[in-house]
């Protein structure tokens, strides 16, 4: 489908309007031309009738063919001759005599035989009636009535067209009509898309177009209720193996304390167990971290300045605070919650790609950029995208230690701010990871 | 710390989980506590009258009495300080419990290690002398560390341990802004960067109990984005 809607609705209006115009145009014009044609040879045929008898009168009293046609009254631009003998005698040369066709002068009639021809492209109607020493003919020309034909003829091709242009801004307008509500329908689910769940159509009250935007809004509803559903199942799993694993980690840890006092194939193994269960225990938290919603945990709003919150979480993993770089501003925002994001970005590098190069920060109007640059190839276009879903993974270096979480929850977090996450190739070939907060007023 | 002038601390585990009290029993037995378990919070509340309990640990799901109600109860007749357990993530759920007289949470999983420094913490606020704050007069407020008392205007207010700390951090540093940090540093012992809301709650609980209008603070003000501040 290489048009759009409204030019291919416009186009097929222009068509359908041509069609209508271009009928009642190719009528008018055939009856009109027939008319006239009809008009001007009934006219021609009567006045040569009359010529001719009285040119035959003029020569049966003796006068010469040339004084005959002299004698009659010369109307229009009708150019009437006369043949005697072979010789024909003319007033005027408009038309040469021996132009007539003379299928013509075959067929001469009393009552006049006629016949149409044209001289240099322009159109003569000739009648001939047959003298008693000889033969009648008189030339009209039509070239004026042609001529007014032709016009005619375009004037209607002029208004087809224009019935045409008509009829394609008509389609036009109509599809924008009916295109406002379904762009709102594209609007809406934009949103949705965009994570927005709680988007509704505001129903417009007409009866053609409601029952659409309803079955939108119910699609939305039953969405949300799904994904609402989804994270609550998500979260009581998670918050279920709490207890237990509350246990089995004091449990670990209690004989993670008393190793020495333990076998070395037994002590061993309680390292392993410890390991593992201090794994799933991060996993567990970052599970219920993401299937909280921002209801649930509403962010707290506060003060903070962002680049002195950007170090602190820096060193407390191990990364030079100098990392820290650009502008130094003050916002409104959720600590903990940037903290999750910048921690998690900043673990992502450390654990798959080398490790951190910069924290770049940068103040726009009316949001904040926190970027981290890292050591690692960068990540290829198609998987970006996906970077970003629960338990997905980039190219694979080997075991990570990681649990997949990581970067879900800064999507999540970000989003709970009013912001979002996106990945693209840092200057240097890395992976750059960008999160992007809008700065809010205060409140 | 688990002794002090040779009495051994005692502390009430109120869990229903019958796993994770055997963990919290052995951890707090290692660590060389004295350990009272009840299952129930009406069992919790018989403890708390027969025991001389230091600190209480309390889940928050918990058969019959709720947990937050036990809270408030024990709230009621004692400034024992009390440390939440809790599964549970919701953000009003720790809140409640704060606000109902908590002085400090853990969520499950926790790490035992975390809980016993922070146990240890708040008892060595209240048992070492170094660390104690001196007598102390702030407007109409005045701090008597030797008896943990508060007056107002001269007449006794009733305050949790934990309170009686902040106060006095807050009265010790008077007219300086203290962040929620410093303070969940210097009171309750973090190592790193906790939650906020443990120190609004007992700010907005103080207030209540020595300003005249809590809704608009004189004595203890909030400086937004960083802290409190106690008039100087």
């Amino acid at each position: 489908m290489g048009l759009r809607l409204r030019t291919r609705v416009a186009v097929a209006f222009a068509a359908l309007s041509l069609l209508v115009a271009g009928t009642v145009s190719s009528a008018t014009y055939a009856f009109a031309s027939w008319y006239l044609l009809d008009q001007r040879e009934t006219a021609a045929l009567t006045r040569a009738a009359l010529d001719s008898r009285a040119v035959g009168a003029y020569l049966t009293t003796g006068s010469t063919p040339s004084e005959a046609l002299e004698q009659i009254p010369s109307v229009g631009t009708s150019q009437p001759m006369v043949r005697l003998e072979g010789t024909w005698y003319t007033a005027a040369i408009t038309v040469p005599p021996d132009e007539i066709p003379t299928g013509l002068l075959a067929i001469a009639a009393p009552n006049g035989a006629r016949q149409r021809f044209s001289i240099a492209g322009d159109p003569y109607f000739a009648v001939a009636v047959p003298l008693d020493s000889g033969m009648y003919v008189e030339v009209f020309p039509l070239r004026d009535l042609d001529r007014t034909l032709t016009w005619g003829g375009w004037t209607l091709v002029g208004l087809s067209l224009l019935a045409a242009l008509f009829g394609a801004v008509i389609g036009a307008t109509a599809v924008g009509r009916i295109l406002g509500p379904v762009r709102r329908l594209g609007a809406g689910a934009r949103r949705i898309a965009g994570g927005d769940l709680s988007t509704r159509i505001d129903l417009a009250g007409d009866p053609d177009l409601d029952p659409i935007a309803s079955s939108f809004n119910d699609m939305a509803e039953a969405v949300q209720v799904r994904i609402a559903r989804e994270r609550r199942f998500c979260a009581n799993v998670s918050h279920e193996l709490r207890s237990p694993l509350t246990s089995v980690l004091g449990t670990a840890e209690l004989l993670e304390g008393g190793r020495e006092r333990l076998p070395e194939r037994e002590s061993g193994l309680v390292t392993v167990l410890v390991q593992q269960v201090r794994r799933m225990s991060h996993m567990l938290l970052d599970l219920l971290e993401i299937s909280r919603t921002s209801t649930d945990d509403p962010p707290q709003w506060e003060s903070a300045d962002l680049a002195d919150l950007c170090r602190d979480v820096a060193s407390q993993r191990g990364v030079a605070p100098e990392v820290v770089i650009g502008d130094e501003p003050v916002i409104r925002t959720d600590a903990r919650r940037l903290e999750r994001i910048l921690g998690n970005l900043i673990d992502n590098a450390q654990q798959h790609a080398g490790g951190v190069v910069q924290v770049l920060i940068q103040q726009d109007v009316g949001a904040v950029r926190i970027i981290v640059d890292d050591a690692g190839p960068g990540i290829d276009e198609g998987i970006r995208e996906r970077l970003f879903e629960p338990f997905a993974r980039g190219e694979s270096h080997g075991r990570t230690d990681g649990d997949g979480l990581g970067l879900a929850i800064v999507r999540e977090q970000a989003h709970d701010l009013g912001g979002g996450v996106t990945v693209e190739r840092s200057p240097a070939g890395g992976a750059r990871f960008i999160a992007r907060l809008p700065i809010r007023e205060e409140m | 710390m688990a002794t002090m002038g040779g009495i051994t601390r005692s502390v009430l585990v109120v869990e229903d989980d019958d796993a994770i009290r055997l963990v919290l029993r052995t951890n707090l037995e290692d660590e060389g506590y004295r350990v009272v378990e009840s299952v129930t919070a009406e069992q919790a509340l018989v403890e708390m009258i027969d025991e001389r309990i230091d600190v209480v640990l309390v889940d928050l799901r918990l058969p019959g009495i709720q947990g937050l109600d036990l809270i408030r109860s024990l709230r009621a007749t004692s400034q024992v300080p009390i440390i939440i357990v809790t599964a549970q993530t919701d953000s009003h759920d720790v809140v409640g419990g704060l606000e109902a007289g908590a002085d400090d949470y853990v969520t499950k999983p926790f790490v035992a290690k975390e809980l016993m420094a922070r146990i240890r913490t708040i008892l060595r606020r209240a048992g070492n002398h170094e660390e104690r704050p001196q007598a102390q007069v702030c407007g109409p407020i005045d701090l008597n560390p030797d008896t943990a008392e508060v007056r107002r205007h001269g007449s006794p207010i009733a305050v949790s341990r934990i309170e009686f700390y902040v106060l006095a951090e807050l009265i010790g540093a008077r007219g300086k802004v203290l962040s929620r940090d410093h303070l969940l540093r210097k009171v309750w012992g973090y190592g790193h960067a906790g939650d906020g809301r443990i120190v609004d709650n007992l700010i907005y609980r103080l207030r209540s109990k020595i300003e005249d209008d809590p809704a608009n603070p004189e004595l203890l003000t909030t400086v937004r984005g960083f802290g409190y501040r106690m008039k100087a």
